[in-house]
């Protein structure tokens, strides 16, 4: 898929509409994100492995506002770009998504049920995917399992921040789970559990699912089963779902009637 | 501690508008109630955050109130809004974790409302006395 991909690149920078695009490129055995230019050599473009984008996009609003970027994005990052458009990370104005449409083996492996980006200009949409996501059974909450079963796997946390430095929609200036107001410095396992429950609330109404900060952690805690439960509750209670309707406000940025609040908006957080 | 020695730790946001007037009032009129509480004034209930919640419970509190103006009341017009939303997800969250989540809790107290601020007060402390100690206590 990267010749194809290749192709599509040189096309969109020859027609001129944005100065340049975003996507990644192997360096001897390395791969990482790159801004190509017109006229740049595109045989390092690849595609894998998976690297969120979106972050790195957020560059551009912040020290370079005025130029138009091509970005290679996959599902799961075009969502992560909505979620920051609406915190005023990123600028979608300034952005023209290059869809990539993930391999059925690719989307298998993610347990994905959102898809490919809106507008799929490489690869082929993978039809049949799951609808819903299945998520574990919990043990029951009545007699303490619950809470037993999530200070085992939080317990096993060695606090390598690895689930928040992978997440596109992690976009704090200043990230309270590195606080040691917030979580003590020097002692692991983190207490429990205000680490743990600091990410998860601040990923109720942004976490786009990508399971990315799942793939990053080394010692395999079942992050999103948490994060994803709250996504539900948060469309449950709110008619709100990450990473869809740009122009819908998280729910946590609004008041009980869904008007705007204003200053929030300045701030970028939530 | 035995059980029976055991008493509730919780905590109380009231903000300063409403609720620590209210709180105040209960205070002046002489009202009974429950020592098992320490308020803490905010400037409002929108300046509450759930993390907090997690940090005192991991502090080995046992219980969370939240007291702010009445809703339309808010001297920053839509901080309750806020709280109020906050506080739902907040609950959601006890329930996946597997923690009570009648341990926290929130209400809205006028400044005029002393009676109101012991009804509450009084009947959130006996709830917590109920739920006996935070399983979360001390962040075990
Ligand atoms: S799945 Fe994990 S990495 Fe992806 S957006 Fe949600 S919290 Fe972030
Ligand atoms: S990636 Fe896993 S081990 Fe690392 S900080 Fe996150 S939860 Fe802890
Ligand atoms: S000032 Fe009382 S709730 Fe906002």
């Amino acid at each position: 898929m990267s010749e194809e991909a290749r192709g599509v690149v040189a096309e969109v920078l020859a027609k001129g509409e944005v100065d340049g695009v975003l996507g990644l490129r192997e360096d001897e055995g390395a791969v990482g994100p790159h801004y190509f230019r017109k006229g740049d050599d595109l045989d390092s473009l690849v595609l894998s492995p998976k690297y969120a984008l979106p972050l790195v996009l957020r560059w551009f609003r912040l020290h370079s506002p005025d130029t138009r970027v091509g970005a290679v994005l996959r599902g799961c990052e075009e969502r992560a770009l909505v979620e920051l458009s609406k915190r005023r990370q990123v600028d979608l104005e300034m952005i023209e998504v290059i869809g990539l449409a993930c391999t059925a083996e690719e989307a298998k492996e993610c347990g994905c049920v959102n898809g490919s980006p809106t507008n799929v200009m490489i690869g082929t949409p993978t039809e049949g995917l799951p609808e819903r996501r299945e998520f574990l059974a919990l043990p029951d909450a009545d007699d303490g399992a619950r809470l037993d079963y999530w200070k085992a796997q939080y317990s096993k946390c060695i606090k390598c921040y690895g689930c928040k430095n992978v997440c596109p929609v992690c976009a704090c200036e200043v990230c309270m789970m590195a606080d040691h107001g917030w979580v003590r410095g020097g002692s692991l396992p983190p207490k429990f559990a205000t680490f743990h429950l600091i990410k998860a609330y601040h990923m109720a109404d942004r976490c786009i699912e990508c399971r990315e900060c799942e793939a990053a952690c080394p010692v395999s805690i079942p992050l999103t089963e948490m994060y994803g439960r709250l996504l539900r509750d948060v469309e449950r209670r709110f008619d709100y779902v990450t990473g869809a309707d740009p122009e819908q406000r998280p729910p946590l940025l609004t008041t009980l009637m869904d008007e705007p609040i204003l200053e929030e908006e300045e701030e970028g957080g939530g | 501690m035995t059980e029976d020695e055991w008493e509730p730790k919780i905590l109380v946001f009231c903000c300063n508008w409403c609720s620590y007037a209210g709180a105040d009032l209960a205070g002046v009129a002489r009202l009974q109630m429950p020592t098992h509480f320490r308020v803490l004034r905010v400037m409002c209930s929108g300046r509450f955050k759930p993390e907090y919640a997690f940090k005192a419970m991991e502090q080995g509190i046992d219980g969370v109130f939240v007291l702010g103006c009445h809703i339309g009341d808010c001297h920053y017009l839509e901080g309750n809004h806020r709280a109020k939303k906050r506080f739902e997800v907040l609950e959601d969250m006890m329930v996946h974790l597997g923690v009570e989540p009648g341990r926290i809790k929130i209400d809205w107290v006028s400044a005029s409302e002393g009676v109101r601020f012991q009804a509450v007060i009084t009947e959130f402390v006996a709830h917590i006395k109920e739920l006996g100690p935070s399983p979360l206590g001390g962040g075990r």
